[in-house]
């Protein structure tokens, strides 16, 4: 659970039992439904051979495909109320013979409600592409295109998920709420799907460790992000934002807090010269403030205080002082160093370098006070025991 | 001595101290060694094994505001499948053949696959004829192996019960479930000693292992009929309302697609030189 969202009172376990059991009553008319074999979105019977857990192989990578569809979670998902062949186009004949990847970009013939045109993700893609992990320009693509994340690679199918909140339990509001819908509104379901289209958006659906796991699972390839020109995020992991993650210390800030604040999105990560960036130097104050948002965390930011640095020194701060020899030969000409030196001013090179000197004292001081301490305890007892001895005879 | 003692307990301190401090630093800097040059490597050798075949399942959370589910995502799969089935532990095809065995005949590999998890590979594999087919199948638990009533209850959903179907045999007048102790202590003793056996050796042992095995499987036709199918599905407790849809003609209709162009193979199991690839569970 999304540590954030957990503002709540003490009886906590007793309000979780209360939800659990709720929520199972919510998601009663959907077990109802399903129960007599037949599901409300497979109009084209897909899942007569679909539901079979074992339905799959090994295919010729030798990775195994599982072409099993669980239909209580299908249609409980957030793309629970679309056909099998509104994404799977072309899937209609039996046996399968023309099989594509899946477009997320494909008109889906839903009706989006507020253009009243056919829905599909085209917008987010395109927003995606041109952000700082898209690949937007095909005359100019990125190098390593390959190692940008697609859309299945951050998303899944989710589950929707109803509202646990401030307001009293997710079922009673669900309740309320409904009921106040269902007058006009007359079909139960389709007054449901939409109250759950809304509550899922209502939180985040990441804890904080899930966000940090999905973004480290690239960021911490320090290989990787060198070839993009980027520091591994064990510049991140050397801070006190860090460690508050760490120690699930609650509301602590994740990768998402800074990086997509209130007014930004996922979908549109901007570098940081980019002014449209939520860490460019002219949008830091608001990001450190996030005034607007449900969790404002440093509410009197100045532009001083936002334009410190946030991350800690990492490769590039080492390339530009201690320079490329200690790196590798031809490390100078390559886009690490050429950021390292775009990035690090004077003041920043001065800054690195006090703190090295400062970490090597200390690594060089520690030792000694200790080694030191430890030879003259020793010492101290080696000359307790001799004088004992010396006594007793 | 006692300066022994003082370099030995300053190296103590440092190494828990500030030594990973060092390492990390000095890691790192290697590891930016002319970058924007390197390709990412291919996954070798173990490393592979571990990406491949282990990896290929991971834990997803789902956070569902009252509770956290945790459920087996197969990876690269979009679909929350969670699937639910217990190890089949009692099978003792699948310590060969893996549990998703069919791999060769394009068409049907699916199909087979899925049945497979909830027929025993004998079933299909095995034709008992004359004195031996006793017509007597039943269902075993995946997880004790255990005969148990048939799970198959009005509206639990087709193909997602922890048990399998399995025929009996009748060995010298008696009754006896085909998967008996002594065929599943024989495989094991053979996967135990197989590195130190001869080819002959090896290739013999197979031959009585598929002793049984037929050349030609039961195909889809064979259950998949209105009269005289090789499954009691009656006494296997199915419904007559789900009898009916899986004997009913748009099943029929969706096998004779697949079947049409398929001319059935004749398997000659225990006598190729050609070793199934080995898959793990
Ligand atoms: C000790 C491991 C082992 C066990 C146990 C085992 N098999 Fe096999 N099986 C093999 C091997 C190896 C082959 C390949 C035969 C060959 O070419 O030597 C094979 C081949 C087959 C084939 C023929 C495949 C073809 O391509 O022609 C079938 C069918 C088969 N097995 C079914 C079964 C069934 C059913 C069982 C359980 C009753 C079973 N096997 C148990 C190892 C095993
Ligand atoms: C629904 C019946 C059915 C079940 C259950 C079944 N099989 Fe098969 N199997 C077949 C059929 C039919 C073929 C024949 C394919 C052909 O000849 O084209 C086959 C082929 C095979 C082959 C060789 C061809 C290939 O696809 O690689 C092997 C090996 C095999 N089965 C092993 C197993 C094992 C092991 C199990 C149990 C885990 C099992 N089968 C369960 C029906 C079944
Ligand atoms: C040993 C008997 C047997 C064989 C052989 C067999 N099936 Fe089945 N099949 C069944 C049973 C039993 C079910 C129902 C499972 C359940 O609901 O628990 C079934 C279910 C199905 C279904 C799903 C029907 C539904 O309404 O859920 C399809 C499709 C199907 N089989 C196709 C095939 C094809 C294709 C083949 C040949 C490759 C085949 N079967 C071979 C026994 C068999």
């Amino acid at each position: 659970m999304r540590m954030r969202d957990t503002r709540r009172s003490g009886s906590y376990a007793a309000f979780k039992i209360m939800l659990a059991l709720l929520a199972a009553a919510l998601a009663f008319p959907l077990t109802a439904f399903s129960a007599g074999g037949e599901i409300r979105t497979d109009t084209e019977n897909c899942l007569i051979c679909h539901r079979y857990p074992g339905m799959g192989r090994f295919d010729e990578a030798g990775v195994k495909r599982i072409y099993y569809i669980n239909e209580m979670k299908f249609a409980n998902s957030v793309h629970g109320k679309l056909k099998c062949t509104n994404c799977h186009v072309g899937l209609d004949k039996i046996p399968h013979t023309d099989i594509r990847k899946v477009d997320c970009t494909t008109q889906c013939h839903l009706k989006e409600p507020s253009t009243e045109r056919e829905f599909s993700h085209t917008n987010m893609v395109e927003k995606y592409n041109h952000s700082v992990h898209g690949n937007s320009d095909p005359n100019n693509p990125k190098p390593f295109p390959e190692d940008l994340p697609t859309c299945t690679y951050c998303h899944d199918n989710s589950i929707r998920s109803p509202l646990e909140g401030v307001w009293g339990t997710s079922q009673a509001l669900a309740n309320e709420t409904l009921s106040r819908c269902v007058g006009c509104h007359t079909k139960d379901h389709w007054a449901q799907n939409y109250y759950l289209h809304v509550t899922h958006r209502m939180r985040h659906l990441r804890s904080q460790a899930e966000i940090i796991k999905l973004c480290t699972s690239c960021h911490e390839d320090s290989e990787k992000m060198s070839r993009h020109g980027l520091d591994s995020i064990a510049t991140f992991k050397d801070t006190f934002h860090w460690n508050l993650v760490k120690f699930k210390v609650k509301d602590a800030p994740d990768c998402i807090s800074c990086h997509v604040p209130i007014g930004f999105t996922t979908h549109d990560i901007r570098p940081k010269y980019d002014q449209a960036s939520s860490v460019n130097k002219r949008n830091r104050v608001n990001t450190c403030s996030n005034q607007g948002g449900i969790q404002s965390c440093h509410p009197g930011a100045t532009d001083d205080f936002a334009g410190g640095r946030v991350h800690a020194y990492g490769t590039k701060a080492q390339l530009v002082v201690d320079g490329a020899q200690s790196i590798a030969v031809e490390a100078d000409e390559s886009l690490l160093s050429e950021r390292a030196r775009r990035d690090m001013s004077e003041r920043e090179i001065m800054n690195f370098k006090i703190l090295s000197y400062i970490r090597l004292f200390y690594k060089i001081l520690i030792p000694m006070v200790i080694g030191f301490m430890v030879c003259h305890q020793t010492l101290d007892l080696l000359a307790t025991l001799r004088k004992n001895r010396h006594n007793s005879h | 001595m006692l300066l022994g003692l003082t370099v030995v307990w300053t190296v103590m301190i440092w190494n828990l101290t500030f030594a990973h401090l060092y390492k990390g630093d000095s890691h790192e800097v290697q590891t930016a060694k002319d970058p924007g040059r390197e390709q990412p490597k291919p996954v070798e050798g173990k490393a592979a094994f571990q990406k491949q075949i282990l990896d290929s399942e991971k834990t997803v959370k789902l956070y569902l505001g009252y509770q956290v589910l945790e459920q087996k995502q197969l990876l690269g799969h979009f679909h929350i499948v969670d699937i639910q089935l217990k190890p089949d532990t009692r099978n003792y095809c699948i310590s060969c053949h893996g549990d998703i065995p069919h791999d060769k005949f394009k068409d049907l590999r699916a199909f087979g696959n899925m049945h497979a998890s909830f027929i025993a590979c004998q079933t299909c594999h095995i034709r008992l004829e004359g004195d031996q087919a006793t017509h007597i199948f039943k269902w075993y638990d995946r997880a004790t192996g255990q005969i148990v009533p048939s799970p198959v209850k009005d509206g639990a959903l087709p193909g997602t019960y922890n048990a399998k179907i399995i025929p009996f045999e009748r060995v010298d007048g008696a009754l006896q479930r085909i998967d008996s102790q002594a065929r599943i202590d024989f495989a094991a003793e053979y996967r135990k000693q197989e590195q130190s056996l001869s080819e002959v050796q090896k290739s013999k042992a197979k031959k009585i292992i598929h002793q049984q095995v037929s050349k030609q499987p039961y195909m889809c036709e064979s259950c998949h009929v209105q009269q005289g199918s090789l499954l009691p599905f009656e006494e296997l407790g199915y419904s007559k309302q789900r009898i009916d849809a899986f004997v009913g003609t748009e099943v029929i209709g969706m096998i004779k697609n697949y079947t049409q162009f398929y001319l059935p193979h004749i398997l000659e199991p225990g006598i190729g030189s050609h070793e199934p690839e080995k898959k793990v569970q």
